[in-house]
């Protein structure tokens, strides 16, 4: 499991069963949001994330629809296991994080 | 639409935002007070984004009938990395600039200073641009979803980062696209897993 996708589960995994969008996503894990989408698809592919979009009316809202995310049940508990199983050393997230520091746009 | 003619077609289009990207570089590093090292890096990249728009449309241009060589496809993948290191410079050089700005009590734009230029507000044409282009790299099936997503999450964005978060997501096209071709779909370009929840 790569490094961004162990990021990104943790910031799902710090409230399973809440809905978030990707750039919330990026922006908890501290990844930029061209890194997120990819992941997202993976995940959602095999079973362990869920999406919809957001039940607004675009025009009262003044916005378009938000795509939520969640970590399926199944996909929640399998993610758990997963990120138990690997050891990441502090430096390589350090490493990977310090550019978007204050900004994971 | 052929395979190869959509390659060609986003390869032009690549090579478009390269020179784009060069133009707002050059002035940006022309008209900004930047630092020495800053003001280099931009125009690196700016000379690789003109080499690199020239060798791409070169390869447009004579591979009318065949499919793009291997070089090609890395030109590619290298046009959207500079990109990526323009767009994140030029973000820089633009927070810089509102710094400037901002000290000096100038205004942007006219009549707008900058304190009302980061009032939320629709997202310029560049952005929506840059977005669009990462939307067409995808697989045709996908395209509505993402084009949504990325419309709203622009939206989101504060006004000054957009963007910056348009040329990531332009950067990051490649690998989304790989992520979703990589997925098991029926013959109608459904993803299996959605088809068997429907």
């Amino acid at each position: 499991m790569t490094l961004p996708t162990q990021l990104v589960l943790r910031a799902m995994l710090i409230e399973p069963a809440q809905e978030t969008y990707g750039l919330e996503i990026g922006q908890i894990a501290e990844l930029p949001s061209g890194t997120i989408h990819p992941i997202l698809a993976r995940l959602e592919g095999c079973g362990w994330v869920e999406s919809r979009w957001e039940d607004i009316d675009p025009v009262k809202e003044g916005r378009p629809r938000r795509r939520f995310y969640r970590l399926t049940p199944d996909g929640a508990e399998r993610a758990r296991n997963a990120l138990a199983r690997v050891h990441t050393p502090r430096v390589l997230v350090d490493r990977l994080r310090p550019r978007f520091v204050g900004g994971a746009l | 639409v052929s395979h190869r003619d959509r390659d060609r077609s986003n390869a032009r289009k690549l090579a478009l935002e390269l020179i784009r990207v060069r133009d707002l570089a050059y002035d940006r590093v022309h008209n900004y007070e930047l630092d020495p090292d800053l003001a280099d890096n931009i125009m690196h990249n700016a000379t690789r984004a003109n080499e690199l728009a020239a060798r791409l449309n070169v390869a447009v241009d004579l591979d009318l009938a065949g499919d793009f060589d291997r070089d090609t496809y890395t030109d590619l993948g290298r046009a959207s990395r500079v990109i990526w290191a323009l767009g994140h410079d030029l973000g820089r050089a633009r927070a810089r600039a509102g710094d400037l700005y901002s000290r000096y009590g100038l205004r942007v734009g006219g009549n707008q200073d900058v304190a009302t230029a980061n009032v939320i507000s629709p997202p310029g044409r560049v952005p929506q641009c840059l977005v669009a282009l990462a939307v067409r790299v995808l697989p045709v099936p996908d395209r509505p979803r993402y084009a949504g997503e990325f419309r709203v999450e622009l939206v989101d964005v504060p006004h000054p980062e957009r963007l910056r978060y348009a040329f990531r997501v332009l950067a990051g096209a490649w690998q989304l696209r790989r992520a979703l071709t990589e997925l098991p779909r029926t013959s109608d370009g459904v993803l299996v897993r959605r088809a068997k929840e429907r």
